[in-house]
């Protein structure tokens, strides 16, 4: 989503709060989410990662053009878990450089 | 839309009662900005606004339903919570911050005092949902409305739905907050020529233009910025303010500039309501020695540049911007539903 469609308060449909996606306290969505245990080394580590905002210099945003209805967009989320901090920083709930740090790596799974 | 262009038109040059139409629906004041709410997205209907009005007081909006909007914006007082310092919720839980007045909400650019909430009818979901306010879910309010056969007849008559989902809930509520208008103080009525000040009121607005307008700009009574009063920071919650929403250490302890109308009514006063006196705040201001840091550049008072005298004025003239019409609007009074 870009800045517009978090700013501009439509609330319906997909942009509809109630899907779990949304901050009410600091207008915007959750452009990713991820929340479980991470079993490693014996030891269970549980993360929550809500990844968005869109204000400049911390933005989750980016576009991808898709060029027919039928065209699959695959993402290698290996590639995605691995990066995660999990040990060092297992919440971020917060738009800014740890968010968009993580928001990076998600664009970087797609092929 | 329509409403403005008619209300335009009968509003220049005639007399006062025009500017609070009968209907207690939304009206763009004479000579005000363009409002920024988008009506084109939530078109104003009196049934509309009457639904909005009815869930405004309606408890079932809570967890428990013991805690309606109206709990903390009390109508008499500006819509504001007056006797608390800061918000009360569900379960006697207490919140961080002064609930503030509502009016004028249709030129707001954001909400909270912090500012991090960009629309007003997004805004809703945050009492809604807070665990020291209504502590409810999104799920369990709507769970409850569809249940409830009044709701769900005023909603199909209003909105055509069929199923009451979140922006039907939150444009019903748009719909009365939007229209808490007020515009119609002694302060309008003299910017108007339809009265005069008193000396000591004339005294008291040279003064605010001098020390006071730069942030509580008028026709609104603020610039919507974020700034340091010198208050500093609360000592119980520690509330960083604007930080919190830019994630910048030079925003600490700011909060955004409050409007000035009707501030005799909204009293307490400042983001955590810790002054209870209009003329404690002024005093505050007078009294530079007292201030703690952050104090923003805009606060141009020095000790003893206003004088016991001044600050009697500067009371005098504030309490011009109380607006008895709005106050005691009786279309924003609760109703029974109907």
């Amino acid at each position: 989503m870009d800045s517009l469609a978090n700013t501009s308060g439509k609330l319906e449909g997909a942009f509809d709060p109630l899907l779990g996606m949304y901050w009410a306290w600091n207008t915007g969505y959750i452009q990713l989410k991820m929340t479980g245990n991470s079993y490693s080394g014996g030891i269970t580590r549980p993360f929550d990662y809500h990844i968005g905002g869109y204000r400049v210099p911390f933005s989750t945003s980016k576009s991808f053009n898709i060029l027919t209805a039928n065209q699959f967009v695959t993402a290698n989320l290996d590639s995605l878990f691995s990066s995660l901090p999990i040990q060092s920083t297992p919440n971020i709930m917060l738009p800014g450089p740890a968010a968009q740090q993580i928001f990076n790596s998600f664009v970087s799974t797609f092929e | 839309m329509m409403r403005w262009g008619v209300l335009h038109l009968l509003g220049i040059g005639l007399i006062s009662f025009m500017f609070v139409p009968g209907d207690g629906l939304f009206y763009r004041p004479e000579k005000w900005p363009k409002p920024l709410y988008n009506f084109d997205d939530n078109p104003l209907t009196l049934e509309g606004f009457s639904l909005g009005r009815t869930l405004f007081y309606d408890p079932i909006l809570s967890q428990d339903s013991t805690v309606s909007c109206a709990s903390c914006h009390l109508q008499y007082t500006a819509f504001a919570h007056v006797d608390h310092s800061t918000s009360h919720g569900i379960n006697s839980r207490v919140g961080k911050r002064n609930a503030p007045g509502l009016m004028n909400l249709a030129w707001y650019p954001m909400f909270h005092w912090d500012g991090g909430v960009l629309n007003l009818n997004g805004q809703a979901i945050n009492p809604l949902t807070h665990p020291d306010e209504m502590g409810e879910t999104l799920e369990g309010v709507l769970k409850k409305l569809n249940r409830n056969s009044y709701y769900k007849t005023k909603f199909m008559k209003v909105f055509g739905a069929e199923h009451i989902k979140t922006s039907h809930l939150l444009k019903a509520l748009g719909q009365f907050t939007v229209s808490l208008v007020s515009a119609n103080s002694k302060y309008d009525s003299v910017m108007r020529k339809e009265s005069t000040f008193t000396k000591q009121e004339q005294r008291g607005y040279s003064l605010f233009i001098k020390y006071c307008n730069q942030c509580h700009t008028a026709p609104l009574f603020t610039n919507f910025e974020f700034k340091a009063n010198g208050i500093g920071p609360n000592n119980q919650f520690n509330d960083s303010g604007r930080a919190l929403i830019t994630g910048k250490a030079a925003d600490a302890y700011l909060f955004r500039v409050p409007t000035l109308r009707n501030i005799e009514y909204s009293f307490p006063y400042m983001h955590d309501g810790r002054i209870s006196k209009l003329k404690e705040v002024i005093h505050h201001y007078a009294n530079s020695s007292n201030w703690v840091k952050p104090i923003s550049k805009e606060l141009k008072l020095k000790n003893n540049s206003l004088s016991p005298e001044d600050q009697k004025d500067l009371l005098k003239f504030l309490k011009t911007l109380t607006d008895r019409t709005f106050l005691f609007n009786t279309n924003f009074q609760y109703h029974s539903p109907n």
